[in-house]
């Protein structure tokens, strides 16, 4: 009996070896390809200079100490969320970016009566493409919304094929807390794609037609289009206090 | 417990653990955000992680066929059923640890139903092995 009793102690030791390899030949193979976070080195960080730092820290601290998650920028638990639909080489986008957005992170996002969403979109053109997908890559990182402020600050002539690999290269390098590394693998891989079609899919699902579009959902109600007059900051706001019914 | 209770046990938390790895293969192929009760997000940016897939297949479907798995090696008879049950069972509970840990510390987000699913193989990786180490002496032998 006893005999036996080790035998099956046995066979269940093996059986946990086993898993324990299983394990971790999967975990390697998991993480193949993505180990390369060490170090901060790499290319050429193309001078940069004075103007891209105050911007990098501009938008440190426009978003530092916010929680972000994914698409997110704000308090998971806010009662409602503002969604906005952007293409990162829409003018008027950039203008609200640079214009409306720290107003509106400032009294809404930071006091958590709002969080909101960045859905890129990629419908203008090459440039819009290539931008949506490196922000896509960021956004797996939570620093989506800072590499998108930059390059709505660095915004180029409308398809003049000006999103090249090296100006989003230092993008990337100049976004706060992003890791070049792990971008530069996260790059046009499934999860990223992921997020592109979301966006689209969603934007479809609402009926957009432009950017940008923005939609204020309270709770996990339906999402309501937000009609705005301007873009500066006071029509922007004096929207979404009508909507959040706080006018 | 008697193998047959075990043997019942283990049947139904394979066929919840079955529904639940079916439910999120279909919203990974739907390209849905996973309801998460109390909303927050956790689910979607898990979902939305680089450790959602494993060699370029989704988790979800990992558990699906894992879980299928654990549920058809009760259909095998005698102690190779039992072994591969439990080894089946282990590694499930392994990768759920390891994917628990990428929650925690990588991934900085919690999604409910990778929590429901590690419970799932928590209970099914001590109910094997205790099925494994029990079993009564002439069902051990065939």
């Amino acid at each position: 009996m006893s005999t036996e009793r080790n035998r099956r102690l046995l066979l269940l030791g093996g059986a946990i070896l086993a898993a324990v390899v299983v394990v971790v030949v999967a975990i390697v193979i998991s993480q193949g390809g993505s180990d390369d976070d060490g170090g901060g080195g790499g290319g050429p960080t193309a001078s940069g200079g004075g103007a891209q730092q105050s911007q990098s820290a501009e938008v440190e601290e426009l978003f530092g100490g916010i929680p972000q998650q994914g698409v997110t920028l704000g308090e998971p638990d806010a009662p409602a969320t503002l969604i906005e639909f952007a293409d990162l080489q829409c003018p008027f986008c950039a203008q609200y970016t640079t214009g409306a957005l720290p107003t509106v992170i400032q009294d809404y996002v930071r006091t958590s009566r709002l969080k909101m969403q960045l859905r890129l979109l990629r419908f203008i053109g090459p440039d819009s493409e290539r931008g949506a997908e490196v922000a896509a890559a960021a956004t797996l990182q939570d620093r989506g919304w800072q590499f998108s402020d930059l390059f709505f600050r660095n915004q180029g002539q409308e398809n003049s094929g000006y999103a090249t690999d090296a100006f989003l290269e230092q993008l990337a390098r100049e976004t706060p807390g992003l890791d070049v590394n792990q971008l530069e693998s996260d790059l046009n891989s499934p999860a990223a794609e992921r997020l592109i079609r979301q966006a689209e899919r969603q934007a479809n699902q609402l009926g957009v037609s432009g950017t940008p579009t923005f939609f204020i959902q309270q709770g996990n109600g339906a999402p309501e289009q937000l009609e705005l007059s301007s873009l500066d900051a006071d029509s922007v706001t004096a929207a979404i206090d009508s909507a959040l019914g706080e006018q | 417990m008697s193998e047959r209770r075990l043997r019942r046990l283990i049947g139904v938390v394979a066929l919840v653990g079955l529904a639940v790895a079916a439910y999120l293969t279909y919203v990974h192929y739907a390209e849905l955000e996973p309801i998460c009760a109390g909303g927050g997000g956790g689910c979607e940016k898990v979902q939305n992680s680089s450790y959602a897939e494993l060699a370029g297949i989704p988790v979800a479907v990992l558990g699906l066929i894992g879980y299928g798995l654990i549920l058809g090696s009760l259909w095998i008879p005698g102690e190779s059923g039992r072994v591969a049950g439990a080894v089946l069972a282990l590694v499930g509970f392994g990768f759920s640890a390891y994917l628990t840990w990428a929650e925690l510390f990588e991934i900085d987000a919690i999604c409910q139903w990778c929590v429901v699913s590690a419970v799932l193989m928590t209970i099914l990786a001590l109910a094997t092995s205790w099925r494994l180490v029990s079993a009564p002496e002439q069902a051990a032998a065939g």
